[in-house]
């Protein structure tokens, strides 16, 4: 070999390593994950996405986030909602303008048990501010009424919106999902195509895991000393759960739950325990989780049937009856005994 | 020296600097690779604010106080389980919240800006809690 051969056999192996370290760097940059745990709408959220943008993708999808709940809180005196709950008008920006049309669909969708206009009696029991009471049932018979007879007249030529007297509006049965909506819009924009959020155990999962399957996702059980429900495995969906477990109070050995029923002003008696959401729509699954718990069973199994392309659900009774739309049904794995409902 | 000897010193010379390179390269690429932690036992990790606070093993039997800006909460670790014994928030969620010892559950206080993870030692079979 002369020379020459032997300093090209040394450049051409140097090279070929640059390159390979190049890819390599390339590739971990791509799996570089990040994540990020901060407090915003009442509640803990946490955003991990793996990309090589991941670090900046997390950081603005939290500003997203931080932003929307500025805008929706009911306590914040400088919140749109706040002032438009006090003037009766306020001026419509894009995310105002859809979380209305959407929450106008979903009421109507579910014959009226999601319905925004809550807010008054949703006030009254002190759900909002952690200040509780149990109103007197005349005060409550008012309120339903007055929440029945609320009406939200949007302008769009103008972009304004406006209450009729009394009423006052509250996003905070759909305001989670649309800020996961707007997370996941974030970091897709940021060429995310891995991540998974948890805003205060709503979840979304982006794309598959590192290993190419599915997102496992466990759902709670409603009595904390047993085991979950089950696990349900997602790609692009949202898991939704809504639960009267997850904030209530006692009085008189009474416990009364976070789910009001706005036809009763009580807190919801359906029968049911708990119910999740599973749809590509978390906007949607946010605010059909807590109208399903509503409904009851026999109800959101009807709504499914006219809607299962749009979502599927898991219902879990006070009897300890587990259903399961049939969409589920090789993705959902328990150690319970699971009745699976189909169409 | 020797032709022979020249050129044999060359050689190694070279190997020495390709040598040099891919050290240099594989150090560079070092930090890079996933080194996972060993894990050893279940393990709670406590953050204020979003900011590690204390890591602690579930193995041993112990009581803290965990004291920020925000406020107390007393926790306990007992028979590879961890519970807040007592808090001076308002809502007390946290001293209610069970006593947690799988992987992946948490116990928060949001008053205290407070949350306990369990970590485990080998990867959960879960990635999210739906609740």
């Amino acid at each position: 070999m002369t020379k020459k051969q032997k300093s090209l056999i040394t450049i051409i192996s140097l090279l070929s390593l640059i390159l390979l370290s190049v890819f390599f760097l390339n590739k971990a940059f791509d799996n570089k994950e990040s994540e990020v745990t901060f407090f915003a709408m009442d509640t803990v959220m946490t955003i991990k996405a793996a990309g090589a943008k991941s670090e900046s993708a997390v950081e603005a999808s939290k500003e997203a986030i931080i932003n929307i709940e500025k805008k929706l809180s009911v306590t914040d005196e400088r919140s749109i909602i706040h002032s438009l709950n006090e003037r009766k008008e306020a001026s419509l920006d894009d995310d105002l303008e859809y979380l209305f049309s959407e929450s106008e669909y979903v009421r109507d969708l579910t014959g009226g048990a999601f319905n925004i206009c809550i807010y008054p009696i949703m006030k009254e029991w002190g759900f909002t501010t952690g200040d509780y009471n149990v109103p007197s049932k005349d005060t409550l018979k008012e309120l339903c009424k007055l929440v029945a007879e609320s009406k939200i007249n949007i302008e769009k030529q103008s972009k304004s919106v406006s209450l009729s007297e009394n009423a006052m509006v509250d996003f905070g049965g759909i305001a989670k999902g649309y800020a996961t909506e707007i997370a996941v819009e974030v970091l897709k924009k940021n060429g995310i195509k891995r991540a998974l959020i948890n805003l205060g155990g709503n979840v979304y999962a982006i794309g598959k895991k590192a290993d190419g399957t599915p997102w496992s996702i466990a759902i709670q059980n409603p009595d904390p000393s047993k085991g979950y429900l089950g696990t349900i495995k997602v790609s692009d969906k949202a898991v939704i759960t809504s639960g009267g477990y997850e904030r209530y109070f006692e009085e008189n050995g009474m416990v009364y739950h976070h789910i009001i029923d706005p036809f009763t002003g009580y807190p919801a008696s359906s029968g049911a325990s708990s119910v999740t959401i599973v749809s590509s729509d978390p906007t949607l699954a946010d605010a059909l989780s807590t109208s399903l718990y509503i409904c009851g069973l026999e109800k959101s199994t009807e709504l499914w049937m006219e809607n299962s392309s749009l979502f599927d659900f898991i219902f879990y009774d006070k009897d300890g009856n587990l259903f399961i739309t049939e969409g589920l049904e090789n993705d959902f794995k328990s150690d319970y005994k699971v009745q699976v409902l189909k169409k | 020296m020797t032709l022979n000897q020249t050129t044999k010193s060359k050689y190694l010379k070279n190997d020495l600097i390709l040598l040099g390179v891919i050290l240099i390269i594989s150090l560079i690429l070092l930090p890079l690779l996933n080194l996972n932690k060993a894990k050893d036992g279940a393990k709670a990790v406590i953050t204020v604010d979003g900011k590690e606070y204390k890591t602690i093993s579930l193995s041993e039997d112990t009581t803290f106080t965990v004291e920020t800006e925000f406020g107390t909460n007393v926790i306990t670790v007992k028979e590879n389980e961890i519970y807040v014994e007592s808090a001076d928030c308002p809502d007390k969620i946290c001293v209610n919240h069970s006593h947690i010892c799988h992987t992946g559950e948490s116990i928060v206080c949001l008053p205290h800006r407070m949350i306990i993870t369990i970590e485990g030692k080998e990867d959960s079979q879960i990635d999210g809690i739906s609740q």
